[in-house]
């Protein structure tokens, strides 16, 4: 029984370290893969103290974290990000103290990975044809076309 | 957090409704008439005419999606909305062709009744109103959601008061008050934008703003960002789709002079495109003031308050409120037309007599004002996509109209399928690729469908049917 018990507890501490420390902020993402190079990040919970930011990195142990904003006065609970090229970014809102920088938040992760340009371009080009195809029908077209309803007056 | 107390916005709103409500009466006081009523005695003339086409096309749209899709998809999105106005100036010449082959018509679905016969008319309508409902809903939505995020006046209030006054002064004086409050609207549009547009270049300065730009939000500037390409012409389709359809555009064709709607929609084309360049500018100083935007559509006005401050947060309070009116009012008088004509006279009421049809105008201006209303109260979110989403079914009609004005050769199964294939093509389009090319796979697919038919056919329409059939649009039975 003493045996089991002794399992159990470890099991249980075993669960802890794959879920992680608790946080009192909840942060989140609209999305995890984006393929415009925008998204939305939102979080739960209270942001109380007056160091607290919004950080930036480009791997997961914020090594070369850049803070975003600083949010003790930001009245929302979102930001919307934009304009970010193919790679993998990470989130997080910490609290800076004396030089020091600990974690209010958990980590997102979102995964920038454009469309093909080859597809893009594809689109582009059929749409360019289209719209000269348009052009050409009404300006020169059919019997009824502009240019012989300006020639009748 | 609102940027404008809340007195200041209701004083904005009491003023400047009374003011339309009482110009509507005035200018609608002798529209005894259907013709003056629905089509303002068809006369309209260039001023007017451009004016009322500008200010309908200036939409909250304009004003609030300009700036997010600068925001999100950069050089392309701000560009690419301004490729709007390609709607209004090729319309030009269609406005001309659809004037002089239905000189009598009184709407876009006339058109596909006489041209493509019942099958297509049908669904024409069926994308037609979805499309002027989802539009007028989400105008509705805007309304209610703008005025409570710039001045605190709760989402209900906000909404309940636009739509009560547009609908009031629609049904007072019918398109003629429609028309005339658009040209003040345009005006007043217009000067704002401007003032606009010169404080953000002068505030952060323009090199602060592609440094900061360059620097952090690269794919923005990238002349090469996917998304932002592929947005470029789905967009110009789409305003093409919106506009080529719509009763809006075609009851404007109808109700311009004789001669003056090419160079209406030209003019008006070509007054638009700043618009949404410099409103779409705005999102490019949020990245050099360094300002959190909470959400994408909050940044044309979070920026224009940080600016201008007070001013800042008035003018933007004011050029949202013109430019939501101007197009309800465009919307409801163009929808209640098309239900009034084809929905109301050619499926229920036949014999109906004129007089009779413009008591029913004005009914269903009310009924149509009340549905959105009951609509926009949930303030369920989703539905603000529901434009994008109609981007695959307005620009399946593209094609139908253009072959149907010009060629002979197009007849209504063609028109039929080509709506249908590029409806079913552009929501898939829409759900596996992204919103921003639905309309451009849906025209496309249409126009292969239109112009394959149109090889095979030995159809020879008579453009003369259009006319000799229209004069007795409001008195004949189907």
């Amino acid at each position: 029984m003493t045996h089991s018990v002794y399992r159990l507890f470890w099991f249980f501490i075993f669960l802890s370290s794959l879920i992680g420390p608790a946080h009192s902020i909840e942060l989140r993402a609209d999305t995890t893969l984006s393929k415009e190079g925008y998204f939305t990040l939102q979080w739960q919970g209270e942001i109380s103290t007056e160091n607290s930011v919004l950080q930036i990195a480009e791997n997961a142990d914020f090594n070369n974290a850049r803070t975003l904003f600083n949010l003790s006065k930001y009245p929302h609970n979102s930001i919307a990000q934009s304009g970010y090229l193919n790679g993998n970014y990470f989130f997080r809102i910490a609290e800076t103290r004396n030089g020091n920088t600990s974690s209010l938040s958990n980590t997102v992760k979102i995964e920038v990975q454009l469309h093909s340009f080859s597809l893009a371009l594809l689109m582009f080009t059929a749409g360019f044809i289209l719209f000269c195809i348009l052009l050409w029908v009404i300006l020169f077209g059919g019997p009824g076309n502009f240019k012989n309803q300006e020639q009748r007056g | 957090m609102p940027q404008l107390d809340i007195q200041t916005a209701i004083i904005i709103l009491i003023a400047f409704s009374i003011a339309w409500v009482a110009l509507g009466w005035y200018w609608g006081r002798n529209s005894k008439e259907l013709d003056e009523y629905m089509l303002a005695g068809r006369k309209i003339g260039i001023a007017l005419g451009s004016a009322t086409a500008m200010a309908t096309w200036v939409t909250s749209n304009t004003t609030m999606v300009a700036p997010q899709l600068a925001f999100q998809l950069g050089i392309w999105g701000m560009l690419g909305y301004s490729l709007g106005s390609v709607g209004l100036l090729a319309f030009a010449p269609l406005a001309q062709r659809i004037k002089k082959t239905m000189p009598n018509g009184y709407t876009s679905g006339d058109f596909f009744r006489l041209r493509f016969g019942k099958l297509a008319w049908r669904i024409f309508l069926a994308i037609s109103l979805f499309y002027s409902l989802g539009w007028l809903v989400s105008l509705g939505m805007a309304a209610g959601v703008l005025l409570e995020s710039l001045s605190g006046i709760p989402y209900t209030i906000g909404l309940s008061f636009i739509m009560a006054v547009c609908v009031a002064y629609t049904m007072l004086g019918g398109l003629k008050a429609v028309i005339g409050t658009d040209f003040i609207q345009t005006i007043i549009i217009l000067i704002g934008v401007a003032v606009l547009g010169w404080q953000v270049i002068d505030s952060p300065g323009l090199e602060n703003i592609y440094t900061k730009i360059e620097e952090y939000h690269p794919a923005l500037l990238d002349l090469g960002m996917p998304a932002g390409l592929m947005f470029l012409f789905n967009n110009l389709f789409f305003g093409v789709g919106e506009i080529f359809h719509s009763n809006v555009w075609w009851s404007r064709s109808f109700a311009f002079r004789e001669g003056t709607g090419f160079r209406s929609f030209l003019y008006a084309g070509l007054f638009w495109i700043p618009v949404p360049v410099a409103t779409g500018f705005l999102a490019f100083a949020v990245f050099a003031l360094n300002i959190p935007v909470p959400a994408a559509d909050a940044v044309g006005p979070l920026v224009a308050s940080f600016i201008l401050g007070k001013y800042g947060a008035i003018l933007i309070f004011v050029i949202v409120f013109s430019s939501l009116a101007s197009s309800l009012d465009s919307l409801l008088a163009a929808t209640s037309d098309l239900i009034l004509e084809d929905i109301y006279h050619r499926h229920f009421a036949p014999r109906a007599s004129k007089q009779q049809m413009r008591k029913m105008a004005v009914v269903i201006i009310l009924l149509l004002g009340i549905s959105a209303w009951l609509i926009c109260l949930p303030r369920i979110a989703n539905l603000a996509q529901l434009l994008h989403f109609t981007g695959a079914l307005v620009a399946s009609t593209i094609w139908p109209v253009v072959f149907g004005l010009y060629y002979p050769s197009i007849n209504g199964r063609a028109s039929s399928l080509a709506m249908a294939g590029g409806c079913i093509s552009g929501l898939t389009a829409y759900f596996a690729v992204g919103f921003y090319t639905a309309a451009l796979v849906s025209a496309f697919v249409s126009f292969v469908i239109c112009a394959g038919f149109m090889i095979v056919s030995r159809t020879r329409f008579d453009f003369q049917k259009l006319q000799e059939e229209s004069n007795d649009a409001a008195s004949n039975s189907f």
